[in-house]
């Protein structure tokens, strides 16, 4: 059996592909991000996720209130859940589409390094999803503004921090979907953040007035995605400087999640 | 130097305990080259080394003069080079444009007009112009095929790989893609690898027989015809020392071997010719275990 595991691996390694000195280029990487973020927003996955936030939140605002600002709560909340959702689900199915679709061997014989596409996915999820989450906060802050019981509690540093969970969440999954080629990546993402105490210790959306200090949580957030791209991109040439910066970013990013939590917590 | 040429020298390639190559050594000059071989022979192998995908554990491959082992060098092979697989992966979301289009950005034809223009020639070179728009998923084997040749021939590159590019083609697609490709070899290399060996008689000047990781055969069709010449015969029953033997339509049974004295020869085919050599090591190979 060992030598069988052996003869796998050593097989694995015989099939590895050669990467190309080249650096990805910025057009390259453009052009490839208007495809995925294209690709993205009209993949089914995202129209059910807005769909399925819609509902979510309808049970989360209680079926009774009907009266337009209830409305305008329920569309706007519901669609920044649902943008939440069906950005992590689209941006780790473009993921995983070169494996899934065996695309692995004609892409290897082309002179792009692969972090071309891997830089262009990440680009489409900031260019389509992440263009819609700015968009949709845009409308939620107007909304959630003139709701008397959450008006008080929105500002500029609530709503701007909803756009960047969503880009984190689906730069986690892109890092995910190249690393963990399934998928159930993305569902164990969501079941992480439900069904584990993360959601609680490392909040991505805190208003002001839950006394959590806002440097340290812009740090955090700005931890997380550094490391989930230098992760994503560590995946297609694994450089040192690659895994550092990752290794860097997360204990900078847990060093401001303790930082951030007010004394006694939330 | 020849910068139109393959050589591959002495190389050995094994996966795990199976071995692919067994110290192949061949030249392929500018034009087509046909490679021949049964299933496991080491075509697909060679062609993914071609196309720069595999590194050989031991011996020399340079194509188009560059050394793909060479980082920077492989870069520039890269560049020049179209390559179909024998089982080309697809977006299947993607339409036909799309698909093409998006191998052409990462062919770095980054500039927009010129990159869509360059995908609108190559599908209809292939004759998928009229479903470009349609979703891969939704197309025909054989039109996904023509889809995998359309982005291999994009940039019009000077190293063409194609791997068994016309299975599941019909007879009129197979008719267009020799001559899309015979139009295309007259100053570049194409390696060829195909079990059709009408294909090869039609197309390449030249031919490689590959058995157990080795080139068994270089030549033209010619010459590899010429190895069953005075060795095809017809007769009325299975001919029992015939190394193959098949019943034509008109009952007549066609054998190739050794020929008995006073046998009806015929002239051979190039199909002929490859069998008898194939089926001839795979004899002595036989009789020797």
């Amino acid at each position: 059996m060992v030598a069988s595991l052996r003869d796998v691996r050593s097989g694995a390694r015989a099939s590895a592909i050669p990467v190309v000195p080249a650096r990805p280029s910025f057009a390259g990487i453009s052009a490839i991000g208007g495809v995925e973020a294209r690709k993205m927003l009209t993949h089914p996955v995202y129209g059910v996720s807005l769909l399925f936030g819609l509902l979510l939140f309808r049970g989360v605002l209680g079926f009774g209130g009907t009266g337009g600002s209830r409305v305008g709560l329920w569309l706007a909340g519901g669609l920044l859940m649902g943008a939440v959702v069906g950005t992590l689900l689209s941006a780790n199915i473009a993921a995983l589409r070169p494996r899934r679709d065996q695309m692995l061997e004609l892409y290897g014989s082309l002179p792009s390094p692969p972090e071309t596409r891997t830089a262009g996915s990440l680009a489409g999820m900031v260019l389509g999803p992440g263009s819609i989450a700015v968009a949709l906060t845009a409308i939620a802050w107007w909304v959630f503004g003139r709701d008397p019981d959450i008006g008080p509690h929105v500002d500029g540093f609530l709503m701007v921090q909803f756009p960047l969970a969503i880009l984190a969440l689906g730069t986690s999954a892109i890092a995910v979907g190249r690393w963990f080629p399934s998928l159930f990546g993305g569902p164990l993402i969501i079941a992480a953040y439900i069904f584990t105490p993360i959601g609680w210790v490392a909040p991505w959306i805190m208003p002001r007035s839950s006394g959590i200090a806002p440097g340290w949580h812009m740090a955090y957030i700005a931890a997380a995605l550094t490391m989930w791209v230098a992760l994503a991109l560590a995946r297609d040439r694994r450089t040192r400087s690659r895994f550092a910066i990752a290794g860097i970013a997360l204990v900078f990013g847990i060093f401001a999640i303790v930082q951030q939590t007010p004394p006694g917590g939330y | 130097m020849n910068l139109a040429t393959v050589e591959i020298t002495d190389v050995h390639k094994r996966f795990g305990r199976t071995t692919a190559l067994a110290g192949l050594s061949f030249e392929a000059p500018a034009g087509i080259t046909g490679l021949l071989g049964p299933n496991g022979a080491g075509k697909t192998t060679l062609l993914r080394m071609a196309a720069t995908v595999l590194a050989p554990d031991a011996g020399r491959v340079r194509m188009l003069g560059w050394d793909p082992s060479v980082s920077g060098e492989r870069l520039a092979i890269r560049r020049r080079l179209g390559y179909m697989p024998q089982e080309p992966g697809f977006h299947r979301s993607f339409t036909a444009f799309e698909f093409v289009d998006y191998i052409a950005i990462l062919k770095e034809m980054t500039e927009r007009k010129a990159r869509h223009d360059e995908v609108r020639r190559v599908l209809d070179l292939v004759g998928l112009d009229s479903v470009k728009d349609r979703k891969i998923r939704a197309l025909s084997g054989g039109m996904r095929r023509r889809v995998a040749l359309a982005q291999a021939l994009l940039g019009d590159p000077d190293l063409l790989v194609l791997d068994e590019p016309t299975a599941g083609l019909d007879p009129e697609q197979r008719l267009r893609f020799r001559e899309i490709v015979s139009e295309r070899a007259a100053d570049r290399t194409v390696l060829l690898s195909t079990h059709q060996t009408e294909d090869v008689a039609a197309l390449c000047p030249r031919v490689v027989v590959m058995l157990d990781g080795r080139a068994l055969f270089e030549g033209t069709p010619k010459d590899l015809t010429e190895v069953a010449a005075g060795r095809v015969w017809l007769s009325a029953q299975r001919a029992g020392h015939a190394r193959l033997s098949w019943r034509n339509p008109d009952g007549a049974h066609r054998n190739i071997g050794d020929a008995p004295e006073g046998a009806d020869l015929v002239a051979p085919t190039l199909e002929d010719g490859y069998l008898l050599l194939v089926g001839e090591r795979a004899f002595a190979e036989g009789e020797a275990a």
